[in-house]
């Protein structure tokens, strides 16, 4: 017997396979177990990010859809939602319910209606527009409002040396 | 995947013509769970969702998933003409996605008169494209005209033309066809009429069981409006924190469900309850309380308190199709440790000896039964039962009570089910005392174990150290004197013995799944205790084995109403 999350989960594990959007990819590590998967975000063009391949893992907790997945990137990505070990800090991971910050709206968060692919393209399009005003990274951050051109000099070599060039 | 995740898609229209039929079902699909609408009701904020999927929404934040905004439960209403077209797309989807993907020969076919549509589910709609797959010549022929005829846009005129210029060729073939509709046999023309009618009414028939049992039953019965059976009444939401942990337990009890766990677990199990109640009313009753009480203990493995302490690991998720490799994987740890134990213990014998009652890889030597000539009637009884019993049937008394006792081990501690067997016990203390002291143990083992039918006759136990290292283990002639003792010999096979234990240890958890619960619950039978005790996993204590007040009569009830 499959619980609601597994069967959601493998709903979205197909219409993912099927038509992924672009410059996406995502699927369990394993069809064994839907609740581990992996993505792969290709980096926006018009990006410093763009050429790069950033995979990274998403978990699932047992009562999907109620609460959100958390994402943490594999690899080494210089950004200022992306903490030093690779979580992702967006609001749509966040548990719905109010900000006690009041800072996001609560329509911004996580609900059941959102889907892996939501999140994956709200990350896509993240990554090619940092939020620096709620940064995870603060050195990403303030490199990328003070020291632009270093930011950007620092990523793309970044996105070089991940691609082994 | 199992069958069972053959779900519908909205994305199995795109490589059809028919694509803009994508949205549409989209369009059907209840945003929370993904899936059809199921018993669609309408919120305060006129949104639409599955019954459970907003009972569950609400019950947890008490939020519209949609617009955020406050709502109850009490106030939700059916949205019945929403669930009629959901119904009604079910119904008729089939056969669209069978004409939106069939070759240009059955899209003729569908044209003529009568119009035959087939009615298959989407189940069969792999296996139809595996059958069209084995092309005749002439059929693929026509399937290339058909490829460059229709790029996008059915052109039914043009069709017509070309297959017509192709079916006297395909007759000349062997003079019989394919049959039209799949079934896979070849008639003569003549008899194709006759044939579909039939094969048609076969189809149709198959369609109508699977879709009984599909997710969305289809009945024709309940078209826009309730049902006339008075559906079951609705529970409400309990205020728990105005009750104490006793008065919990009550209510619990009361609704006829498990009242054990703690407070936080009886909380979510009652709402959880409350919810797949309530949701059963909004669809009119079509659940018994029995499938209800299965659907809480679907979920109580799932999310309740027989869920997974750890999130998604699958080996700890209990299924039919276990995944041995994930287990494995999952209790590296463990087996490399008693490897390593065993390799070390294997290097200083005589250290191992006097450890001897308590050592792991003694134990493992125990479970592992490496009794060749056993061997396979062990592994096949504990394909069905607990491995205490088919070591209980196969052995000697005073042999099994000796491996019992020494399983008593950190590894498989939920697997000592004789810590009570007092005889047991004392017989193996003795016996480890006996080692302890160096002396030659004289076992009542000898007897039994001596007997002829056993295909290996143990070396003299009073000579344990200067016994022919050929006799009994070939490759392990270095045994520890204990070991040597009767058929436990081979140490140096430790850890092919430890992944075959592994794998008795899988089998058993895979038989003694709910599954098997379930059937004892229909049969109205007590579960076997004994078993579960026994069993290596918490997880598998039943929830219903022995429940507090009978489950049948309340269903009995329920059946009268």
């Amino acid at each position: 017997m499959n619980s609601v999350a597994s069967k959601r989960l493998y709903q979205e594990y197909k219409h993912l396979t099927t038509d992924p959007p672009e410059g996406i990819t995502a699927g369990p590590v394993s069809e064994d177990d839907l609740f581990v998967w992996e993505a792969i975000i290709a980096g926006p063009e018009g990006s410093p990010y763009e050429g790069g391949v950033f995979p990274a893992e998403l978990k699932f907790p047992k009562d999907y859809p109620l609460m959100p997945p958390t994402m943490k990137f594999l690899c080494d990505l210089w950004h200022p939602n992306v903490y030093t070990n690779g979580n992702v800090c967006i609001s749509i991971l966040h548990a719905p319910g109010e900000d006690p910050n009041h800072y996001e709206q609560a329509s911004e968060r996580w609900s059941p209606i959102q889907s892996v692919e939501k999140i994956l393209i709200s990350v896509m399009s993240m990554i090619a527009e940092p939020n620096d005003e709620s940064p995870a990274n603060v050195d990403a951050a303030r490199m990328w409002r003070e020291r632009r051109p270093e930011f950007e000099k620092r990523v793309k070599a970044d996105v070089r040396k991940s691609l082994g060039l | 995947m199992d069958g069972a995740y053959d779900i519908p898609d909205p994305t199995d229209w795109l490589e059809t013509p028919l694509k803009d039929f994508s949205p549409l079902e989209s369009a059907l699909h209840c945003d929370i769970c993904k899936e059809f609408y199921e018993t669609p009701m309408i919120t305060s904020c006129c949104h639409t969702f599955c019954s459970k999927c907003i009972r569950t929404c609400l019950s947890a934040n008490g939020k519209c998933p949609s617009c955020q905004t406050a709502d109850q439960a009490s106030k939700l209403r059916n949205n019945w003409i929403l669930q009629t077209v959901v119904e009604q797309f079910l119904a008729a989807r089939p056969a669209a996605l069978e004409v939106a993907r069939r070759d240009k020969q059955s899209q003729e076919q569908a044209k003529k008169p009568g119009k035959r549509k087939r009615a298959v589910l989407d189940s069969d709609d792999v296996a139809e494209v595996e059958r069209d797959g084995r092309t005749t010549r002439s059929k693929s022929r026509r399937i290339a005209a058909s490829q460059t005829s229709e790029p996008e846009t059915i052109e039914i005129e043009d069709s017509d033309g070309e297959d017509a210029a192709y079916s006297p060729e395909k007759e000349a073939d062997d003079g019989l066809v394919e049959c039209l509709f799949g079934c896979g046999k070849r008639i003569k023309p003549d008899q194709m009429d006759a044939h579909l009618d039939r094969c048609q009414q076969e189809q149709e028939a198959e369609a109508a069981a699977k879709r009984a049992k599909s997710r969305t039953p289809i009945s024709t019965t309940s078209r826009n409006r309730p049902p006339d059976k008075p559906a079951p009444e609705r529970i409400s939401e309990l205020n728990y924190s105005l009750l104490n942990d006793r008065k919990l337990r009550l209510k619990l009890e009361d609704a006829g469900i498990p009242n054990t766990g703690s407070r936080q677990l009886l909380i979510k199990r009652h709402t959880e309850w409350v919810n797949l109640w309530n949701a059963n009313c909004d669809s009119g009753g079509k659940k018994t309380q029995r499938e209800l009480l299965r659907d809480l203990d679907a979920w109580e493995r799932t999310q309740g308190g027989k869920a997974p302490v750890v999130n998604g690991l699958s080996s700890t998720i209990m299924r039919k199709d276990f995944d041995g490799v994930g287990w494995a994987s999952s209790n590296k740890d463990n087996f490399s440790r008693l490897i390593a134990d065993a390799r070390r213990k294997k290097s200083s014998p005589a250290e191992e000896s006097k450890e001897g009652g308590k050592g792991t890889e003694v134990v493992d030597m125990v479970d592992a039964e490496p009794q060749p000539g056993k061997k396979l009637q062990t592994d096949d009884r504990n394909g069905h039962g607990s491995p205490a019993a088919a070591q209980q049937a196969d052995h000697p008394m005073e042999n099994h009570d000796t491996i019992l006792e020494t399983t008593n081990d950190h590894t498989y501690e939920q697997d000592h089910p004789y810590e009570n067997n007092r005889t047991a016990l004392s017989s193996v203390r003795a016996k480890v005392a006996a080692a302890n002291a160096n002396e030659p143990i004289e076992p009542h083992i000898n007897a039994g174990f001596a007997a002829p039918t056993s295909p290996f006759s143990p070396s003299h136990p009073n000579n344990p150290t200067g016994r022919d290292p050929s006799s009994l283990a070939p490759s392990g002639s270095d045994n520890p004197p204990l070991l040597q003792q009767s058929h436990w010999g081979q140490l140096s096979q430790s850890q092919q013995q430890q992944q075959q234990q592994q794998q008795q240890e899988q089998q058993q958890w895979t038989t003694t799944t709910r599954d098997e619960h379930l059937l004892k619950d229909n049969t109205r039978e007590m579960c076997d205790l004994q078993r579960h005790h026994v069993s290596s996993s918490p997880i598998k204590m039943p929830m219903f084995a022995v429940p507090s007040r009978p489950v049948c009569d309340v269903d009995g009830g329920e059946a009268e109403k």
